[in-house]
């Protein structure tokens, strides 16, 4: 082995630094948990993101129109040859439904409890669930090729769980495919309304989550300058009676 | 900022209601899956896709068994794919095709079921197959006929003449259908369409038209002068380019005589040059199809 100058050594480490930090871990504005305030300062609306794998049909949860590898790990705890890590791959991501709720309150605690019932499905109750699951003759998760469709039915059956359990009314769930809602009879009455996302080229997914998070912020916006506006007259009357 | 402290204060709202969030993971009751279902959304009669199916959007299974296809039934013959017009052979080419995309998806689907027996579906389809070999033979047939034709000059050249000697010997009886072979004889000598609209300006008027327009002017003409013998006298043999040949084509002789009359007298140039008598004919035909319409 050559002999290395200490300067060459010092510049080795900085080197394998410099790569480490250069590396693409995906859309750096998604990563780590946000609080209500920093989704208002971040210029994001109330909003849940669910991605879906195309290649294992696994689902991602997101409060930005973006996902990072650090979602990646905090949402798949438990991999094994069933439930693999996904990759970060971004053209494996498709967007499968948008949530909008009420307020921020409403989309952290949303977002939160989603998360926590991945973590209760992959590690708490991992046998319970078992009894739930279509299983092949071989008692393993029914698959076609790596394709798992019970991951993303799950998702769903989650996130009907969380606006039940919460009551987030006011909901507006949009599906890329309203296939994939199921019945009715699964969604809480009054509290979740359903509508289509417009087809759109999966090449402007980013364009189109980016507008649908713009359309949500005004709409929020306009809802509390109306919600202002009916609290003024109702001061005003209050006022006026006295 | 205003904002910020509004979404916060909505905290105060949910003071009263139980709080956002699982406590114990281990004892959460989780829900089955919730399965997507096509109920949730409703399909256009007239979707494309339907044309996969054996009825299109009246049918009743994705899936026939043996029994419910036709096993009695044979390939056409090549005698009597012969015996159609192109337009049938066309049509009958699409229905076959649809039909084997229809047997084709049935075999994929019981492929994916892993448990069906498509042979009765293979032996309609190759019965499929062979008519449309059959039509493909039928077709190069035509077409190696039709270019061989070409080159019989010689022969040609005859059956023109005969031709023309038969027309002007028909009697008044005859000359309605004599008329209308003559208007299949100039669409497979010359090319020249029985209909203006069919015409594609770019390649359809060309030197063969020109020829055509020349043999099927006189023709007319000749008859027209056998029954009024004093007409030849002043309009005289041959006509004078495509301008006077033209109002043979398009009208009946009689006024076609009373046009190139008119244009004699009017004195106007009626030889053209060379290179003039294509782009002649086709503003010609051009404003004779739209005069056409408007009629």
């Amino acid at each position: 082995m050559p002999m290395r100058m200490r300067a060459e050594k010092r510049m080795r480490k900085f080197l394998i630094e410099q790569m480490k930090s250069r590396k693409v871990l995906g859309a750096r504005i998604a990563e780590g948990e946000k609080s209500e305030a920093d989704l208002q300062r971040l210029e994001m609306a109330p909003q849940v993101f669910m991605f879906k794998n195309l290649f294992s049909g696994q689902v991602l949860y997101s409060q930005v129109p973006a996902y990072h590898q650090s979602q990646i790990d905090q949402q798949f705890p438990r991999p094994n040859w069933e439930n693999r890590r996904p990759s970060r791959r971004n053209d494996l991501w498709r967007i499968m439904c948008v949530a909008n709720f009420d307020n921020y309150e409403y989309a952290v605690a949303a977002y939160k409890g989603l998360v926590d019932l991945r973590r209760a499905r992959d590690i708490h109750q991992k046998k319970e669930l078992k009894q739930m699951r279509k299983l092949n003759d071989e008692g393993n998760l029914w698959y076609s090729g790596q394709y798992r469709p019970i991951y993303l039915q799950e998702a769903i059956a989650d996130l009907a769980h969380v606006i039940e359990e919460f009551e987030l009314e006011n909901t507006r769930l949009m599906w890329e495919s309203l296939w994939r809602k199921g019945d009715d009879e699964h969604w809480p009455l009054g509290l979740v309304s359903h509508e289509a996302l417009p087809p759109f080229n999966p090449r402007d997914q980013t364009f189109l989550l980016d507008d649908l998070r713009l359309r949500a912020r005004q709409e929020f916006a306009k809802q509390r300058e109306m919600e202002d506006g009916e609290a003024e007259t109702e001061k005003g009357e209050a006022a006026y009676a006295l | 900022m205003k904002t910020v402290a509004r979404a916060l204060s909505g905290s105060a709202r949910a003071m009263a209601r139980k709080p956002m969030r699982f406590t114990d993971l281990r004892t959460v009751q989780l829900r089955p899956p919730i399965v997507p279902t096509h109920r949730n959304f409703e399909v256009s009669p007239d979707h494309p896709l339907w044309a996969f199916f054996p009825d299109g959007n009246n049918s009743q299974t994705c899936y026939r068994e043996a029994s419910d296809l036709d096993i009695q039934s044979r390939a056409w013959t090549t005698a009597e794919l012969r015996r159609k017009l192109f337009e049938d052979l066309h049509q009958l080419w699409y229905l076959v095709l649809k039909e084997r995309n229809v047997l084709a998806r049935e075999v994929r689907l019981a492929d994916a079921i892993n448990e069906r027996n498509t042979h009765v579906h293979d032996q309609v389809d190759e019965k499929l197959l062979l008519t449309q070999k059959r039509i493909k033979q039928v077709l190069l047939e035509r077409q190696t006929a039709f270019e061989r034709v070409q080159t019989f000059t010689q022969q040609q050249q005859e059956y023109l003449e005969e031709f023309r000697q038969r027309y002007l010997d028909a009697d008044a009886s005859q000359i309605a259908s004599y008329n209308e072979k003559l208007i299949r004889l100039q669409y497979a000598f010359f090319g020249i369409q029985p209909q203006l609209e069919d015409y594609n300006w770019e390649t359809d008027i060309n030197e063969r038209f020109v020829d055509g327009l020349n043999y099927v002017s006189h023709i007319k003409l000749a008859r027209y002068f056998a029954q009024n013998p004093d007409v030849e006298e002043e309009i005289g043999y041959p006509l004078k380019g495509v301008v006077e040949e033209l109002p043979f084509l398009l009208r009946d002789p009689l006024e076609a005589v009373e046009e190139v009359r008119a244009l004699r007298q009017s004195g106007a140039q009626v030889k053209l040059d060379k290179i003039d008598v294509l782009p002649f004919l086709r503003l010609a035909l051009q404003a004779a199809l739209e005069q056409e319409g408007r009629m």
